[in-house]
């Protein structure tokens, strides 16, 4: 009896253990982290008790800050030869959000892009989970799309109800489509993944920028946008703005 | 000895496995159907959602239920009434939250999966994500996302109904909606006098005929059959309402071309989903062909060319199509108990 109870278990058991063996010695993937850090004036982001001041020394605080990350893709010599399927939404106040790590193959990359928001086919593909749950209140319910990037906060600067500042961008249909990828690339240095070793990506993300980018708003003139068209894709190159990659470091596991 | 012994081990250990995949696997597929004569749907809605009986059941015990809102009150079926086609009856607007109105005519849910977009301005671009407006919008359900989830999952009978329909796990947004779409999509009217008549299985009266070769040569441009629609935007020349001030499609997508552009609806049960337009602002039938004929206002620059040449019609004529119209009422769907609220 004892006999056959083994049996029985071996023969259940043995296909789990032969694919968590094959994956644990498939050494050809290891890990990278993107690490996005929110600054303002080259000051870590504090969420509703500092005010800060922008270019157009107009006075602001942020209550909340969100964006989408996806389509990460990695680049070698010009061509992109790995692609990541998961979509990531990072959020001011869940550090553990602005933090992106996962596997990839081995190999000396010199740029990685992403879109900092979510492409057109799950914007247009139904009901989602996880990170596009819509309960993330990140779904615009009444003109289907997801936000992509969201900055909140006040300004006594601001003529809306209560001083409000409000930046909700999106849009995936062409001309102001925002689900655009942006490469991006450490100073000097290639994003090389090796074996037993963690490659952290820091990403520094410069809130004040939004107010001196490619398009000039000041808080007075664009106190808000909560709708797709051409104010959302300008502010939205803002947006893109505030990102850059400013090193590379490497951890052994 | 020892082999055989072995290989009859790994044999009920592969049959025992495959009996666990197929315990959670028992549900009854219900294929949508696709009435003879018809085009495939526009979209795929169910590529990655399945109907199954339990699927379907779950979605009508949500759609029936008035929990989904925040105080108790409105359900989905509260403003989509079976007996008036899944509309409002007798109303222009339908009654929300604290006392609210909506501010458009609530549509028939009739035929959904053969759509592309929803709502009269087609702001909504999948069948999943439509029930979000109503549940979010403060004059209707009034309720959050994450209350209405928190809801189900303190609830013993959801919790066992979303198990058989969508297996093991915490109840998410997406399994709600994608049951809820499982109903709501598979709520098809074609069992009217209309496609008997066309099946061969009726014949029109006189007037019913006279009524169809009219409506052949003067509706149907928009009101395309099978589906009595083209799922098109078009500029009716209806004056704006001043209070209301809704510029239709122009509102999604911010163009002025789509200003004053609505969906063309449906006529299926039109008998039944009266008043009628966007805004409910026309009682009956006979104002909608006095619109026609004599109300279009071509003072906007983008009413539907083919309404340029203004409708000619007979008393008798009005008579005869009103007749037609009456075909199109699907007794069979008003009364089937499948659709009704869950025992």
């Amino acid at each position: 009896m004892k006999k056959i109870m083994i049996c029985v278990l071996v023969g259940f058991l043995s296909p789990i253990f032969l694919f968590a063996q094959l994956k644990k010695h498939n050494v050809k993937n290891s890990i990278i982290e993107l690490n996005f850090i929110h600054t303002v004036n080259k000051k870590p982001l504090i969420l509703a008790d500092s005010t800060y001041t922008n270019s157009y020394q107009e006075n602001f605080i942020i209550t909340s800050l969100y964006y989408y990350i996806s389509n990460i893709t990695m680049y070698k010599q010009g061509k992109i030869v790995y692609k990541h399927k998961g979509y990531y939404l990072v959020n001011q106040a869940i550090d553990s959000s602005k933090k992106i790590a996962f596997e990839l193959p081995i190999n000396n990359y010199d740029s990685i892009a992403f879109m900092i928001g979510v492409d057109s086919i799950k914007n247009i593909s139904g009901a989602q989970k996880n990170a596009l749950d819509p309960l993330h209140g990140m779904f615009w319910t009444w003109n289907n799309g997801y936000i992509m990037q969201k900055i909140e906060g006040t300004s006594t600067k601001s003529n809306l109800v209560n001083n409000k500042i409000e930046y909700h961008l999106g849009g995936f249909k062409y001309p102001y489509s925002i689900a655009i990828p942006t490469i991006f690339k450490a100073p000097n240095q290639s994003i090389n993944i090796q074996a037993n070793t963690t490659t952290l990506v820091h990403f520094n993300v410069a809130i004040d920028k939004f107010w001196k980018g490619e398009t000039p708003n000041s808080i007075a003139f664009i106190p808000i946008c909560s709708t797709t068209g051409a104010l959302a894709t300008q502010l939205s190159k803002n947006f893109t703005g505030m990102f850059s990659c400013t090193k590379i470091e490497y951890v052994n596991k | 000895m020892k082999i055989t012994y072995t290989i009859f081990i790994i044999i009920l250990a592969i049959l025992a496995s495959s009996f666990c995949v197929h315990y959670y696997n028992t549900t009854t597929p219900l294929p949508l159907v696709i009435p003879k004569g018809w085009p495939k749907p526009s979209k795929q809605f169910f590529a990655n959602n399945t109907i199954t009986e339990q699927g379907f059941q779950l979605g009508r015990k949500l759609f029936y239920d008035g929990q989904l809102s925040k105080d108790g009150n409105f359900a989905c079926a509260t403003c989509h009434q079976q007996f008036a086609a899944f509309s409002t009856f007798d109303h222009d607007f339908s009654h929300g939250f604290n006392n609210g109105l909506t501010s458009r005519n609530a549509p028939s849910l009739v035929n959904l999966a053969w759509m592309k977009d929803f709502h009269w301005d087609g702001g909504i671009n999948h069948l999943e994500v439509q029930p979000l407006a109503p549940l979010t919008a403060p004059n209707e359900m009034a309720e959050t996302i994450q209350n209405v989830i928190k809801k189900l999952n303190a609830d013993v009978t959801y919790k066992k109904m979303f198990t058989a329909a969508f297996g093991p796990g915490p109840i998410n947004s997406q399994k709600f909606l994608k049951a809820l779409a499982q109903f709501t999509g598979s709520i098809i009217s074609y069992n009217s006098k209309y496609d008997k008549v066309i099946n061969s299985q009726a014949t029109f009266t006189i007037s019913e005929q006279m009524g169809y070769t009219f409506f052949k040569a003067n509706c149907n441009g928009c009101h395309s059959e099978p589906l009595f629609t083209d799922n098109s935007y078009r500029n009716i020349g209806l004056n704006i309402n001043e209070k209301l001030n809704d510029k239709g499609r122009m509102g999604i997508t911010g163009l002025q071309s789509d200003s004053l552009k609505f969906k063309v609806p449906t006529l299926r049960n039109i008998t039944l989903t009266a008043p009628y337009m966007h805004d409910g602002r026309f009682g009956t039938l006979g104002q909608v062909f006095e619109h026609y004929k004599t109300g279009i206002n071509f003072k906007q620059p983008n009413v539907d060319t083919i309404l340029h040449n203004r409708l000619v019609m007979s008393t008798q004529q009005k008579f005869d199509l009103i007749a037609f119209l009456h075909t199109l009422k699907d007794e069979e769907l008003l009364n089937n108990k499948k659709f009704g609220p869950p025992n």
